[in-house]
């Protein structure tokens, strides 16, 4: 399993960037944190989508758990959407974040309700926040349903 | 004749001159055509007080995905600059308020999956006062695409001896909207050194496209001359400088057009629209 840890520097002692989309760095490692990697978030600097294109870069790694402090609805959407977990209110150093992932149990910090798509440490935290098919138009279901449910699915076209 | 009144800095006072040069225009049995194109937060109507008579529904296109045709490409979320359109494994997101409507995923699309679907962010209204036709664009709450609003205000507009169009803030697109196909600029700013470093961008960005214009400076006497020094550098006119003045605040505060109740202010503004009118 591969863990994403936003970072605000390269090293696995970094301490953790709150941010999701606008991080600098991912540190990318095992539950163990044997082996760990970085990626630079090439889209930290930009316009419109940075945690969407943030979500996509983990993807195309394989990553399987995103954790960060606080992770917005379109970059939730997209890493839901392929099946990543998302663990907010994270924080500390990378290396103490998985530490605390890999031994379970113990909550993250409570957040400040800015992101309350997921409590604790349960992967797939969908925000379900349904821009579904048909928003503004007569046909389709307008309105989402379903939200911060563990490993909800966005309905979608 | 079409004059946009806009400004780098908020809050310098571009209201202010745009309601009541309308006013004292209108007052002036002139056909007076006013656009509040500052479609964040239109408020001519505090001033100008029109009474409502019509509205429409503004809509942009944005992509609507098959996913029986669909083949997961990816080619959609290529092109697309703002990642309002993404291919994430079986799977195609579409982030409709981050959409520009450019309609390049449609065009790419080798499949012909997407269609384009009309969502409405906004509304544009428009209403009377005397002599006056009053126009403006509203968005919805949480919307931020205001160009396409500003287009469709404009779009609505008659033609009228003096059309005169409320810019928003800034230097970005949605001022370039407003501000393009407009005879003259009227770039209001204040005298103090946040107000002359936006006025320094703001007038960049009018001269990238070449319509004539000039600087009012509000609350004049606050902060030295180093506006006028500036104007003067660049060429620019100095077509009019309002005093920094109480009875204009208090006015403003209780909704009050400051020439409707100060024949002071008012010649002021009526030899700003004596000025504009020679010079076009």
């Amino acid at each position: 399993m591969r863990i994403a840890i936003s970072a605000t520097g390269t090293s696995f002692d970094a301490p953790m960037d709150e941010r999701f989309g606008r991080c600098p760095c991912f540190v990318i490692t095992d539950p163990e944190g044997t082996n760990h990697d970085m990626v630079e978030n090439i889209h930290a600097e930009r316009g419109s989508g940075a945690g969407i294109q943030a979500a996509r870069l983990l993807i195309e790694r394989g990553v399987s758990v995103v954790l960060t402090g606080r992770c917005g609805p379109n970059a939730s959407e997209t890493l839901a959407a392929a099946g990543v977990g998302i663990v907010t209110g994270c924080s500390g150093t990378a290396r103490q974040a998985v530490e605390k992932y890999a031994a379970g149990g113990s909550e993250p910090p409570a957040s400040d309700g800015a992101s309350p798509a997921t409590g604790g440490f349960t992967p797939g935290g969908g925000r379900g926040m349904g821009r579904g098919a048909g928003r503004g138009m007569g046909g389709g279901s307008g309105m989402g349903r379903g939200r911060g449910m563990g490993g909800s699915k966005t309905p979608r076209n | 004749m079409r004059v946009a009144v806009a400004s780098g800095k908020g809050g310098t006072g571009k209201t202010t001159v745009a309601t009541n040069l309308a006013w004292v225009a209108a007052q002036a049995e002139k056909s007076v055509v006013y656009l509040d194109c500052d479609v964040e937060e239109p408020n001519g109507q505090i001033f100008l007080k029109p009474i409502a008579d019509w509205r429409k529904p503004v809509t942009v296109a944005v992509p609507r995905v098959d996913p029986i045709a669909c083949d997961f490409c990816g080619q959609c979320g290529e092109i697309c600059q703002f990642s309002a359109i993404v291919c994430v494994g079986q799977k195609v997101l579409v982030f409709p308020e981050l959409c520009h409507s450019c309609g390049g995923c449609d065009l790419v699309c080798p499949l012909s999956a997407i269609t384009e679907v009309p969502r409405g962010i906004a509304t544009v209204m428009a209403g009377h006062t005397g002599s006056l036709r009053y126009f403006q664009g509203l968005l919805n709450i949480a919307e931020g695409m205001s160009p396409p609003v500003i287009r469709a205000v404009k779009a609505e507009a008659p033609e009228a001896e003096l059309v005169i169009v409320d810019a928003p803030p800034g230097t970005a697109c949605p001022v370039l909207e407003a501000v393009r196909g407009c005879d003259h600029v009227l770039l209001v700013t204040e005298p103090t050194p946040f107000g002359l470093h936006d006025l320094e961008l703001a007038l960049e960005t009018v001269q990238s496209l070449e319509i004539p214009c000039e600087v009012v400076i509000n609350r004049a006497g606050l902060n030295g001359s180093a506006t006028e020094e500036f104007c003067r550098r660049k060429g620019i006119e100095v077509v009019a400088e309002f005093p920094d003045s109480r009875r204009v605040a208090e006015a403003y505060s209780r909704g009050e057009l400051a020439s409707e109740g100060d024949p002071e202010i008012r010649d002021l503004f009526r030899s700003l629209l004596t000025h504009i009118e020679d010079s076009t």
